[in-house]
């Protein structure tokens, strides 16, 4: 056996420790066959000690039986791999290791920690025979205190081998292994996004894996507790033998409570923002688009640094939508999940008020953000007081998810934040819902179009049959889309062309899929004999903006604000009710009729003055300038 | 011939109260207890009640108490920095404790604490409890018999950080209020740094939130004093005071103490 290193910080060595003979590991390792452990712990144990004893020796090693409550055959077989190579009793290969080895008997007995803490102890023997024998050791390791885990467990009366229900219950059921420690799974340690306090030991028991960290609590503040119980009985109200083991937080981990990844959110914001826009998502829809337009116009015009808050969606379902050209505002902006950061936590609006209260900017836009408009709702009044705030809601129809916003959020907004639609219709419903002294906090500012970012159509008069018709949008229910089945149904011969984000599969020969569409510059427009517009509800269509100002004609239902913006003969309306030239597809037959029978000429010329009603209407300086006004800049 | 003036007392331990009610006469009792073991200790004690605008049942519960204090004041001004600040004005003591008057403290607070803060050499400092037990009243529907909370278990404790801490983030107070209202401090730096006056119908409350960030920024240091405690009741179905907060959109008037993010 090698020779004894002496050690300084053993305590109780005196003197290094003579070789251990044969004979003494031999006679050792008999008397700390613990029997009367024996037989409480197996069912299966003789009745006569020296049967107990040489049914031990010959299962200590295939079955794991243990001697006594300190050593456990299996775990020590595992921790020490190379023993199954070699046919070794373990317990008596632990006799008669060096303590300088580092070896424990049981996950919680640290031996160098007793040999530092217990004179006399100089080897595994007399070390075991402490524990088996002696009486007066509490700490079997630094964290693992015999005398505390019996006395605060009074349920554990009965329990004779404290270590064992330790690690096999106790440490699951969060007991805590001393006054001045606490154990955590160590899947919960390790996946803290900040510090639990320092690991002080780790083991592994039955497939699971515990870490012992400080527990900082000390029993004087309990003792005061406790002593608030005569005075207020309530302070029990979690159990009166919980409060050692209720959860502990602090400043550096309060986050983790909250589940609120504060400090990343806060890494976001590199530069002072001027301008927050809050979107739910990063989609190709509508609210997006008048999205991107005010980020682009406030950053390139009004030289505003802006910041895009996507409230409930994370970064990846974004990424995608960006390559859109009509998102293309939104490029070389801050945009910064929210969601990411605060998805988990049950206060997002709360985290979103303090967010912007940290941000202070001059204003905040509400572009279709549930959580934005909870948390204008909500802390409206206090925001006010340092920023502009608007929210914009575009109709008042049902929206695909459920109630539109207004009708949740109009009367909870509005004062403390400005309502801004893109179209006047919108705004004459929520004036009729609104006493009149709520009226000037609606603003009107229409969307802008671009013809740059449109084809320019270059034929004009409809083909012989002109039977190619061209549809854009979310294919969904209330997109009407029953309509442009109805139309191929009843006429074969025409073929629908339909782009949408999502794929679609086609329920006739003659409606066709050609993908998604992120950019309308890659369309080829005249090869189209119409754009055909179908929705039940809407604000203002931007598609049908942009579609006009191509010059192909375009097919409209009257909705939203698009008799806003032609009020002349420019695109051809269809209503979505009866009327005297029937039911909406009826009339859609009849406006392609129309297109069909007009010169190339006269058409050229409705075209126009759909044309000249966008700009006029539409136009980017006008944006800016209401924009300007809106931000009081002006 | 004039009477000499009394000495100042060490401390002017001051109970804020306004609607407690009957669930002042707890606090009052444990604030008694904490008061007697200073004065105990040798520590000299002005004893302080402030009542502003208070409800029927607060003063009837009072009423009990009113011989063991050595001012009772009733006020009206409806906001609770502007009634901490109005006891301090009126506070003898070489340092102020403040007391929220529906919690309970550890007896050791007022011993403790002001070991703290009587050696520290610095002009300005606030010390804290170590230990806050926010217990939750509703949690006796789950009440455990062992010593393992029962699952869904909402009470539980937190510790105050020392803003001196290497690990003290100030950008903390931007999201939480990581100290409670219970503090001691000198007088004269509660008369630097008064409670900035937030007015609820604004919208803008959470006084201890907004002062104990704008301490924190002008670089009073935060301590805490070891072996002490704070217990702060959360009343089922309406929640702590920061849950009633949220409630009622209340928000600090952080703006005013922290720079714009990002500059």
């Amino acid at each position: 056996m090698a020779a004894r290193r002496h050690d300084a910080t053993t305590a109780g060595a005196a003197a290094p420790r003579e070789p251990i003979s044969s004979a003494e590991l031999q006679e050792s390792y008999v008397r700390l066959f613990d029997f009367a452990w024996y037989r409480y712990r197996y069912d299966d144990a003789p009745a006569d000690a020296v049967s107990a004893f040489r049914q031990f020796r010959a299962g200590v090693r295939e079955q794991g039986r243990n001697p006594n409550g300190f050593f456990l055959s299996s775990w020590y077989m595992e921790q020490n791999p190379q023993l199954k190579q070699v046919e070794v009793d373990p317990f008596l290969h632990f006799l008669a290791s060096s303590l300088d080895e580092g070896l424990r008997p049981h996950p919680i007995i640290d031996t160098a920690f007793i040999a530092r803490t217990v004179p006399g102890v100089t080897s595994h023997i007399e070390l075991m025979k402490l524990l088996v024998h002696g009486e007066g050791i509490d700490r079997t390791s630094i964290w693992f205190s015999r005398d505390y885990y019996r006395r605060h467990n009074p349920d554990l009366a009965a329990v004779r081998d404290l270590e064992s229900h330790f690690i096999t219950h106790g440490a699951r059921e969060r007991r805590n292994p001393s006054r001045d420690y606490r154990v955590l799974p160590a899947h919960d340690y390790d996946s803290a996004r900040v510090s639990k306090g320092p690991e002080i030991d780790r083991f592994e028991w039955a497939g699971d894996s515990f870490v012992v960290i400080p527990n900082p609590v000390a029993d004087t503040i309990f003792d005061q507790i406790y002593e608030q119980g005569e005075i207020d009985p309530t302070i029990f109200a979690p159990g009166p033998l919980t409060l050692p083991s209720l959860n502990l937080f602090d400043a550096t981990d309060i986050e983790t409570r909250d589940l609120i990844d504060y400090r990343g959110l806060l890494r976001e914001f590199r530069t002072e923002i001027d301008v927050v826009i809050l979107l739910p998502r990063l989609g190709i829809g509508g609210g997006e688009k008048y999205a991107a337009q005010l980020a682009r116009t406030l950053s390139k015009t009004l030289r505003k640094e802006v910041a895009i808050l996507v409230t409930d969606s994370f970064d990846d379902e974004n990424a995608p939508v960006l390559r859109s050209h009509s998102l293309s505002g939104f490029r070389h902006q801050t945009i910064v999940s929210f969601h990411r950061h605060a998805h988990r936590t049950w206060k997002k609006p709360n985290v979103l008020a303090l967010l912007l209260l940290a941000l202070k900017p001059e204003a905040v836009f509400c572009i279709n953000s549930d959580t934005g408009n909870a948390t204008i709702a909500r802390y409206g009044r206090a925001l006010s007081h340092y920023m502009k705030l608007f929210t914009t809601f575009f109709s008042e129809s049902p929206q695909a998810l459920g109630a539109p916003f207004s009708a949740i959020y109009l009367d909870a907004v509005i004062g403390n934040a400005g309502v801004v639609s893109d179209n006047e219709n919108a705004l004459a419903t929520f004036r009729r819902r609104l006493p009149r002294a709520l009226h000037p906090h609606l603003h009107l500012l229409p969307q802008y179009c671009d013809d740059k970012s449109v084809p320019q159509r270059r034929r004009s008069g409809a083909r012989p049959g002109a039977r190619k018709l061209l549809w854009i949008g979310r294919w969904e229910a209330f997109k009407n889309i029953d309509f442009v089945v109805e139309l191929a149904r009843r006429d074969p011969d025409t073929e629908i062309h339909l782009f949408s984000p999502q794929e679609i599969f086609p329920p006739l020969a003659n409606i066709a899929y050609r993908g998604r569409l992120d950019d309308l510059r890659d369309l080829d427009i005249d090869d189209y004999d119409a754009f055909l517009f179908t929705s039940r509800f809407e604000g203002m269509p931007n598609i049908v903006l942009e579609m006009a100002l191509t010059g192909i004609p375009v097919i409209a239902p009257e909705v939203g604000g698009l008799r806003e913006t032609f009020r002349k003969e420019g695109i051809f309306f269809y209503s979505n009710g009866e009327t005297d030239q029937g039911g909406p597809v009826d009339q859609i037959e009849r406006r392609l009729g129309q297109i069909r029978k007009l010169s190339a000429e006269r058409l050229a010329k409705r075209t126009a003055t759909a044309r000249a009603e966008v700009a006029e209407r539409h136009g980017a300086a006008q944006f800016a300038h209401e924009l300007r006004r809106l931000l009081g800049d002006e | 011939m004039m009477a000499a003036e009394a000495p100042a007392p060490d401390i002017s331990a001051v109970i804020n109260l306004h609607g407690e009610g009957r669930l002042c006469h707890a606090s009052l009792r444990s604030f008694d207890l904490m008061c007697a073991t200073a004065v105990d200790a040798g520590i000299g004690v002005e004893r302080i009640a402030i009542l502003d605008r208070p409800t029927p049942e607060t003063l009837e519960t009072i009423a009990d108490f009113a011989d063991r204090f050595d001012q009772v004041r009733q006020i009206d001004v409806g906001d609770l920095g502007g009634s901490r600040n109005f006891a301090v004005s009126r506070a003898r003591g070489t340092f102020v404790a403040t007391f929220d008057g529906d919690d309970l403290w550890g007896r050791e607070w007022l011993v403790r604490g002001h070991a703290v803060v009587q050696r520290q050499r610095r002009k300005h400092v606030i010390v804290h409890p170590e230990i806050v037990y926010y217990f939750d009243d509703s949690d006796f529907q789950r009440s455990s018999q062992s010593d393992k909370p029962a699952p869904g278990s909402k009470s539980f404790l937190f510790r105050h950080n020392a803003s001196t801490a290497l690990d003290f983030d100030e950008d903390t107070l931007r999201f939480n209020n990581v100290y409670t209202s219970n503090i001691l401090a000198p007088r004269a730096t509660l008369k630097q740094f008064p409670y900035i006056h937030v007015d609820a119908a604004r919208g803008m409350g959470v006084e201890d939130w907004a002062w104990n960030a704008l301490t924190v920024r002008r670089g009073v240091a935060h301590l805490t004093a070891a072996g002490t405690v704070h217990l702060v009741r959360v009343k089922s179905g309406i929640g702590s005071l920061g849950a009633r907060n949220t409630a009622s959109g209340l928000l600090p008037p952080l703006p005013s103490v922290f720079p714009k993010l990002g500059g």
